[in-house]
């Protein structure tokens, strides 16, 4: 019945490793054209990356730097295009990779409000409609008035967050944003996470805090050098990640019996959830 | 190249909690899937139309931060039109002789160096969007083939005020207005179709290649001079060359134009000349962004 919302099967994504610093010349591209100079190194960011995420649960994914967990994001949120393997995604998605995107310095807030709704898939009347809670989300005060180059970085990352929870998303990707702002704001972004969460959103988050994916997450997955290490239940992965890093293995209170878990009928998904092997 | 599979469907175990029922999603609602097959462009095209909102505030956010809105800052883009017309018509009056000289042909060339400042500066303006946008193409995602139309969008909006002072001109040059004037929506449109259509591959490989702009600056200068700009397709005696004129897209602009405001007499063949070519670049070029657009992120 219930479908993946998330469904990625041998993805693979590619970076060319450039020797030359910006934009070939077009009289370069023609000497190159001519000589037939070699391709350029590629660098496989992802490889073979397969998992589901079920509608409505949410995936944590860990992993060292540089092992392609934005990457991996990048591609959900259709930033990078995968270069091999398939990617579906279920309904309407939000990204919250940097806060406050293409944030105008010039404009105020409440302008900006208007430009980074339009630009996260928002329509004006949606943005109406969200506005006063947008801005009560956002709680600047009189500053929403301001031009965005007067805030603090703490400010427009709470603009930024604000916004974009709003887009009500039905899959949600997250890096590792959710620490921003004082502690008073951080437990309202959880508060609000943890709505989004209950509301069915399918989550897929970038977390090094283990503890958040002890207790927020349905699923692990834990990405190393492009490729999934391993892919289960939060606290196995974890303990093997920390294993694996000679670190010992943390206490998370309460647990997944700690927060409020949408109901979640997956079971008809484990049919479909057989990894198709590598072509 | 090993796949490490999961242990087993852990999700199950968390099953059942609460009664909530889930929101059940329409087998329709597919935002992403990846493909590049016709089903994908139409999908494009109909997101590509959802979020057009975006493209006036993408362009509107560029006007402001160049002139502020004010009226000065839009009679500054008229500046170059305005001493190019004055340079070409003391040249032109130099060059051929007294007896044919025209007042009207003042106008003339006005029309055309308006028109041709819109599409030189759209398409070359297309060559930068993407890389101007970085930010926003690496952080969210939104139909890229956007960004080339918000130029084209820009560039209508400073033609629109530049073809304001058209009146005046007739006014001193004593041509009356005529009912041919209510062909300019449909010349406009076409120019704007045009202009998409060549963006589309220009943005692509402006991105690829750093100097391009300047390469393409020149020779849509050497296209303006081989159009009947600053001369009238009726002007060129030899009939093949003119039936070959007829053929170039920009023939039918400037003619348009020229028909529509100086000479009353409405567009003739060339301007569907220019729409099916537009068109025909539209698909194909649109087409051809759609695949190349995911790369940009990387090659930012």
């Amino acid at each position: 019945m219930s479908q993946p919302a998330i469904r990625v099967r041998n993805l693979g994504l590619r970076f060319f490793i450039r020797s030359h610093q910006s934009a070939p010349t077009v009289h370069a591209g023609v000497v190159k054209f001519i000589k037939h100079r070699p391709a350029p190194k590629e660098f496989w960011a992802l490889r073979n990356v397969s998992f589901d995420v079920p509608q409505g649960s949410v995936m944590g994914i860990i992993g060292a730097n540089g092992s392609g967990k934005s990457t991996l994001l990048r591609v959900l949120a259709r930033i990078y295009a995968p270069d091999e393997g398939t990617l579906k995604i279920r309904g309407k998605i939000s990204s919250l990779i940097t806060l406050g995107a293409g944030f105008q310095p010039n404009l105020s807030g409440m302008e900006n409000i208007h430009y980074n709704g339009l630009l996260l898939g928002l329509t004006r009347q949606q943005i109406q409609e969200k506005l006063d809670s947008i801005v009560e989300f956002a709680d600047l005060g009189d500053f929403i008035n301001a031009p965005v180059r007067t805030y603090s970085s703490g400010m427009r990352a709470r603009l930024g967050f604000s916004v974009a929870v709003h887009v009500d998303p039905e899959v949600l990707v997250v890096d590792e944003v959710l620490v921003v702002g004082d502690a008073k704001f951080r437990q309202k972004c959880a508060d609000k996470m943890k709505e989004l969460f209950m509301r069915g959103t399918t989550v897929a988050m970038v977390q090094h805090n283990m503890e958040a994916i002890l207790t927020m997450c349905h699923q692990c997955m834990w990405l190393d050098k492009g490729t999934v290490r391993e892919i289960g239940r939060p606290y196995d992965v974890v303990k093997d990640y920390l294993e694996a890093q000679g670190l010992p293995m943390i206490e998370a209170k309460g647990g997944l019996q700690a927060m409020d878990i949408p109901s979640f009928e997956s079971a008809g998904t484990s049919g479909d959830a057989g990894f198709v092997a590598p072509l | 190249m090993k796949l490490i599979p999961p242990r087993e469907p852990d999700f199950v175990y968390i099953r059942a909690r609460h009664n909530r029922k889930l929101r059940l999603l329409d087998f329709d609602d597919f935002v992403t899937e990846t493909g590049h097959g016709v089903t994908a462009f139409f999908h494009y095209i109909r997101e590509l139309w959802e979020r057009r909102g975006l493209v006036r505030v993408l362009a509107g956010r560029e006007l402001k931060s160049n002139y502020e809105m004010n009226i000065v800052g839009f009679a500054w883009w008229l500046l170059e039109p305005l001493s190019m017309t004055a340079v070409y018509y003391v040249l032109i009056n130099i060059l051929s002789r007294a007896n044919q000289n025209d007042p009207t042909r003042l106008l003339s060339i006005l029309i055309a160096m308006l028109a041709f400042k819109w599409l030189s500066q759209s398409l070359i303006g297309s060559m930068g969007v993407v890389r101007a946008n970085a930010s926003l193409i690496t952080d969210v995602y939104f139909p890229r083939a956007l960004l080339p139309v918000t130029q084209a969008v820009k560039g209508l909006a400073h033609f629109g005020i530049g073809l304001l002072i058209v009146p005046i001109f007739m006014t001193i040059l004593r041509v009356g207005p005529s009912w041919a004037l209510l062909w300019l929506p449909v010349i406009i449109s076409t120019q704007f179709v045009f202009m998409i259509g060549i963006s589309y591959p220009l943005s692509v490989w402006g991105l690829n290649y750093r100097n391009l702009p300047g390469l393409i600056a020149n020779l849509l200068r050497l296209w303006f001079y081989l159009s009947p700009a600053l001369y009238t397709l009726e002007a060129i005696k030899s009939a093949r060359l003119r039936t070959l004129m007829m053929f170039n897209p920009l023939t039918g602009i400037f003619q348009g134009y020229r028909g529509a405001i100086l000479t009353h007499r409405p567009p003739d063949w060339s301007l569907v000349i220019t729409l099916a070519f537009g068109l025909f670049a539209a698909v194909f070029g649109g087409w051809y962004f759609t695949r190349r657009e995911p790369h940009f992120g990387k090659l930012l």
